[in-house]
């Protein structure tokens, strides 16, 4: 007899969806940033960014922003602590995702800490990146339930957009994700609010999005309600 | 094991931290004319213990016989009043029961304690085999020996044997327990749902499951992870928020089951341990098969004298506590703080009892903390998985826990031991 999807599990997978999927993107940010600090561009404007992550702008540069946004466990906005909260999530889904999918996170996590010793820690990023893709790929394999799937790729698509909106990296890609949003939406039955759910959708399809993108991240993060 | 995330929850300085729990790829070997023997002794033991626990709460025939005294029975920490006349779903009260053994040099096994209440440690040596049969294929083509990797089912089975009515659910106090991998892992095996306390209600006498958006579903069998104190906030600690209110009352009225019954301290309690063999002839008319370790109790006066006399020969242990905490060695005391001990024993006999030292086998380990050290081999215990459904079956495999130290006997994992698999060896 099949159980129903208790409340906190439901919010769990969606984060899981998202920090995960914000672990992913913030490393592809970090590993551009490192490869530009190679070329001797230290100045890369760190404090910007921190804006507009809505973090607090807490580093003095580019290479110090790589150590400690990175890999400071202490740090709650640190990429580590997102993978960390990504495990925290995923053991109390086992029995729905079950220990092999989370075992590409945990996998992820241990190259984490390696990286944080490396003298050439991309190496070992490229590694967590190539964990976390598993991870999705497994996810697909080893997750018969087609609402737990959607409901995690609708945390991912969320935060897809968000990160995207907030640093106006990959703005050609941004509509086509909206779209796979609401696909996602639709398949993972889950509660959502109608009204920022429309204005996310019209803007994309009017092609204005780009002077309103205060309101749609309001919109993005609203619109889930777990 | 990393990968997995096989872990255990400390607490350490008022903070909640996470240990890889230290795996020896080394197994306990056991070959199955030895097994044999002790399966029936375990299975002897259990049932004995099932009867007893039973009849405590209901007809206390054992009092009224005069085989145990009413008072030494009543005044354990683990009876719980609460539970008096319940009669649970098909008289079976140690659904999952975790016998902790120790071999002696003369491979004389013997029951060290018997945990009827929550006792863990089975997710350990299953994930384990797992592992190991990846990593070394070889030695499980050469070998052969008891498949233990149907615990999971072996689980369900009892869950569904018991159920009233509904899912099964593991019940866990949350993500943060000790045990949360074990819990979270079982439940991934065994089919059942993993619940946390939120996740439960009770209506009209029966519990049900809170699920997304209103669904909800009934309840017929609760594998509890938390303590019967924190269960039921109505009956028991009324000050937990961890508990589900009236889950008593759905108990009482045979809609639900719980695993293992509430109340079940007072057969684990060290002094009842003392009269398992007198439990197994009264209620089964069987001689015991497993031996107890000798044991000697405070609140019988003859034994007293002896352990007063003896204090620095023997081990020291507080009936009401478990996992290695109120485990005194007498040899390890000064003159002062044995005379403080004596004064404590004689003050309120009841709550402990000694036991003879056993010299217990030394299993070999990979070298622990220090590489160089040769042919290193530690103290180590077994703690057997007896399952009560449809019938009463020793899972043929169990969760070896071994010392650290060298010389150390002192295996619990709470307080820095390791784990080993355990190999039923089959005869060929």
């Amino acid at each position: 007899m099949g159980a129903p999807l208790a409340v906190a599990q439901a919010s769990e997978l969606f984060w899981l969806g998202r920090y995960i999927q914000r672990v992913m993107m913030m490393l592809d940010l970090s590993s551009e940033i490192y490869d530009l600090m190679l070329d001797g561009e230290e100045d890369y404007d760190v404090h910007s960014l921190c804006r507009r992550l809505a973090i607090p702008d807490i580093y003095e540069d580019a290479d110090d922003f790589i150590s400690e946004y990175l890999f400071d466990k202490d740090d709650p906005n640190s990429v580590y602590a997102n993978l960390e909260r990504a495990v925290d999530n995923a053991i109390t889904l086992r029995s729905l995702i079950s220990s092999e999918v989370i075992s590409y996170i945990q996998l992820a996590t241990s190259t984490m800490k390696r990286a944080a010793k490396s003298t050439s820690p991309m190496l070992e990023i490229q590694q967590v990146l190539d964990y976390l893709y598993a991870f999705w790929g497994a996810v697909e394999d080893y997750v018969p339930d087609t609402q737990t799937r959607y409901i995690m790729r609708t945390g991912r698509s969320v935060e897809a957009i968000d990160l995207s909106l907030r640093l106006r990296r990959r703005d050609e890609k941004l509509p086509g994700e909206v779209t796979r949003l609401a696909n996602r939406l639709y398949r993972s039955k889950v509660a959502y609010d109608a009204e920022s759910f429309q204005h996310l959708t019209e803007c994309f399809e009017q092609g204005d999005w780009e002077y309103h993108v205060p309101e749609l991240l309001t919109d993005v993060n609203n619109l889930v309600t777990l | 094991m990393e990968r997995y995330g096989v872990r255990f929850g400390v607490g350490k300085d008022g903070k909640f931290e996470e240990r890889l729990f230290p795996f020896d790829p080394l197994p306990r070997l056991i070959q199955e004319d030895e097994w044999k023997p002790l399966e029936r002794g375990l299975v002897q033991r259990v049932q004995a213990l099932n009867c007893f626990l039973f009849d405590i709460y209901t007809d206390k025939r054992i009092v009224r016989d005069g085989v145990i005294d009413a008072e030494f029975a009543f005044n354990s920490s683990g009876y719980l009043g609460p539970c008096e006349g319940i009669v649970a779903p098909k008289k079976i009260m140690s659904h999952i029961s975790g016998i902790d053994l120790v071999q002696g040099r003369d491979g004389t096994w013997y029951a060290l304690e018997d945990n009827l209440r929550i006792p863990s440690g089975a997710s350990y040596p299953l994930i384990a085999r797992e592992l190991t049969r990846k990593a070394s294929p070889k030695t499980f083509r050469e070998n052969t020996m008891y498949d233990n990797r149907d615990y999971g089912e072996r689980l369900r089975k009892t869950m569904d044997y018991v159920n009233c009515g509904g899912i099964n659910v593991i019940l866990t106090p949350g993500r943060y327990n000790a045990a949360f991998f074990e819990h979270s892992y079982l439940s991934e095996v065994s089919d059942a749902v993993l619940a946390f306390p939120n996740e439960l209600y009770v209506e009209d006498e029966k519990l049900y499951f809170r699920g997304y958006q209103g669904k909800a579903q009934r309840v017929g069998a609760v594998y509890r992870r938390l303590s019967d104190e924190y269960l039921d906030p109505t009956t028991f600690l009324t000050e937990s928020v961890i508990g589900i209110p009236n889950l008593m009352s759905a108990y009482r009225a045979g809609n639900v089951a719980i695993l293992n019954a509430p109340g079940n301290g007072v057969a684990d309690d060290k002094g009842i341990y003392y009269h398992v063999p007198k439990l197994i002839e009264y209620y089964l008319g069987e001689e015991p098969i497993l031996a107890n370790a000798p044991t000697y109790l405070a609140a019988d006066e003859s034994d007293l004298s002896y352990i007063l006399e003896h204090l620095s020969e023997l081990v020291i242990k507080d009936v009401s506590q478990a996992g290695g905490y109120g485990v005194i060695f007498g040899s390890d005391l000064s003159k002062q703080h044995l005379d403080d001990l004596r004064d404590l024993i004689k003050r309120n006999p009841r709550r402990w009892i000694a036991q003879d030292t056993i010299d217990f086998q030394e299993l070999p380990v990979l070298p622990q903390d220090d590489p160089n050290e040769f042919r290193p081999e530690r103290k180590a215990d077994l703690r057997a998985f007896v399952l009560s459904g449809e019938t009463t079956e020793v899972w043929p495999s169990g969760l070896t826990r071994f010392a650290r130290e060298a010389g150390s006997s002192v295996v619990n994992s709470s307080q820095g031991g390791g784990f080993k698999d355990t190999w039923v060896l089959l005869s060929q």
